[in-house]
């Protein structure tokens, strides 16, 4: 009996440990990007689709605020599309702004028009020259953030 | 209660729960186990490879430009989707893999649904051997091909599928099966530009050959970082020789200041910058001549 109940204790500790390491859904939950991807491919259309990116940022320096980059091919003679998607939670909003590289030596677009401080659900690029570019992700005001960036091109 | 009573259900949900793990596991460690192979020493970090996988051109992008130029859509230049065991190694199957992908974004750009049936099986029976069809819905993207009113639904799941698997290689650490992936749709779309510009040398085709210099150039470093292995040093061997035809291919980029428009509240940029290419008939001929070699033979 004795035995048994050391027994049925172990068992029921590894449970437990066992289940700690499961995530929760609240854990899992509101920054893993689904939400913001399936509100996005109903707002991407009549673009098409190439690539979407999930961003999480935390808060820093207005300074130097938290960005996260990606190398994407542009094609003359196509139009683009970049669409961020904002978690319900974020207390500023993404932008996403396309640089000529990495040092972010030439602005090409951004959703995000600093002199007058409005954001715009969407901004399309008219592409005139082939090559690697610089696709940007931050939230205004260097605030933490997260959400879903789509990187489209019009059919 | 009686303990003893309880030890069985403990134990079953215990065991239960060990096999979920297992199971999770094993489909996250599948490839590796599967395919059996060594992880390649591959001279680069993974950031780097990351950002530099990333800047290659979507098939999308590839086809729409291909289309835009005026050019009718062509099935008989694709990869043919029968002998599928011509692809023997897993090397020689995650590179066809690319190029299928590359065909299936030629195929859903001109909107072709009936011909995406053979592709998607061929894709199918790939994806089975690399062990990575967990990524594709093949049924629903079936289902989707067999109407033509599906195209964009379908293109839209393909893209997703193929992003997906890529990122998966290189997450797992199988970075050689994902520059093959990048590769064989490269060479692919290449292929398909080489070939319609042969039949029809436009200003725009010419251009769009020249432009495929830099693709050329990152992936004759990429392979070359690769080449300790005997099939990529292989590879980087005849990238570089296309890379050799493209030396001589001028292109000048020049970035300036776009224009901003807004207009009913939409916000547009307008591109002011421009490239300028230098290239002879026959410096274009060679790049294609040796573009449409290299496909044939590694993919034909």
């Amino acid at each position: 009996m004795k035995k048994n109940l050391k027994l049925f204790s172990f068992l029921i500790v590894m449970a437990l440990i066992m289940l700690s390491f499961k995530k929760s859904p609240e854990m899992k939950g509101k920054c893993d990007g689904e939400e913001e991807y399936a509100i996005g491919l109903t707002k991407v259309v009549p673009f098409k689709l190439i690539k979407d990116y999930r961003i999480v940022l935390s808060s820093g320096s207005p300074s130097d605020p938290p960005s996260q980059f990606f190398m994407i091919s542009l094609k003359s003679g196509l139009k683009y599309r970049l669409l961020p998607i904002n978690n319900a939670d974020n207390k500023t909003k993404m932008i996403m702004s396309i640089y000529q590289n990495e040092k972010k030596s030439v602005l090409l677009a951004t959703s995000f028009n600093k002199t007058t401080g409005k954001h715009f659900p969407y901004v399309d690029f008219n592409c005139k020259t082939t090559g690697t570019f610089a696709l940007f992700f931050e939230f205004e005001g260097a605030a933490k953030g997260c959400g879903v960036g789509m990187f489209a091109v019009e059919n | 209660m009686n303990s003893r009573s309880l030890l069985l259900p403990v134990a079953s949900l215990i065991l239960a729960m060990g096999i979920t793990t297992s199971c999770s596991n094993s489909e996250n460690n599948g490839l590796e186990d599967s395919l059996n192979s060594k992880k390649m020493n591959l001279k680069i970090s993974k950031e780097e490879l990351d950002l530099l996988i990333q800047s290659f051109p979507s098939p999308i992008e590839t086809s729409l430009v291909i289309k835009n130029a005026g050019n009718p859509f062509n099935s008989s230049i694709l990869i043919p989707t029968k002998n599928l065991e011509r692809f023997v190694s897993n090397y020689d199957k995650a590179l066809a893999m690319g190029a299928f992908g590359g065909d299936m974004g030629y195929i859903n750009i001109y909107e072709k649904s009936f011909v995406a049936m053979d592709y998607l099986g061929a894709i199918r029976m790939l994806s089975k051997d690399l062990e990575i069809d967990q990524f594709f819905d093949f049924d629903q993207m079936i289902s989707m091909a067999k109407n033509s009113s599906n195209a964009d639904s379908l293109l839209q799941m393909s893209t997703e599928s193929f992003n997906k698997m890529e990122a998966h290689f290189r997450n797992k650490g199988r970075n050689e099966l994902s520059i093959l992936m990048v590769l064989g749709t490269w060479l692919e779309g290449s292929y398909i530009i080489s070939n319609l510009a042969k039949g029809n040398m436009t200003d725009e085709m010419k251009n769009r050959v020249a432009e495929q210099k830099e693709s050329v150039e990152k992936l004759a470093d990429l392979l070359k970082k690769a080449a300790n292995d005997p099939y990529f040093s292989k590879l980087s061997n005849s990238m570089s020789a296309l890379k050799t035809k493209y030396d001589v291919i001028k292109i000048e980029q020049i970035i300036r200041e776009p224009e901003m428009q807004e207009i009913n509240g939409e916000l547009v940029f307008i591109d002011k910058s421009e490239t300028k290419i230098l290239a002879s008939k026959e410096q274009i001929e060679a790049v294609i001549d040796a573009t449409m070699g290299l496909r044939d033979e590694l993919l034909k």
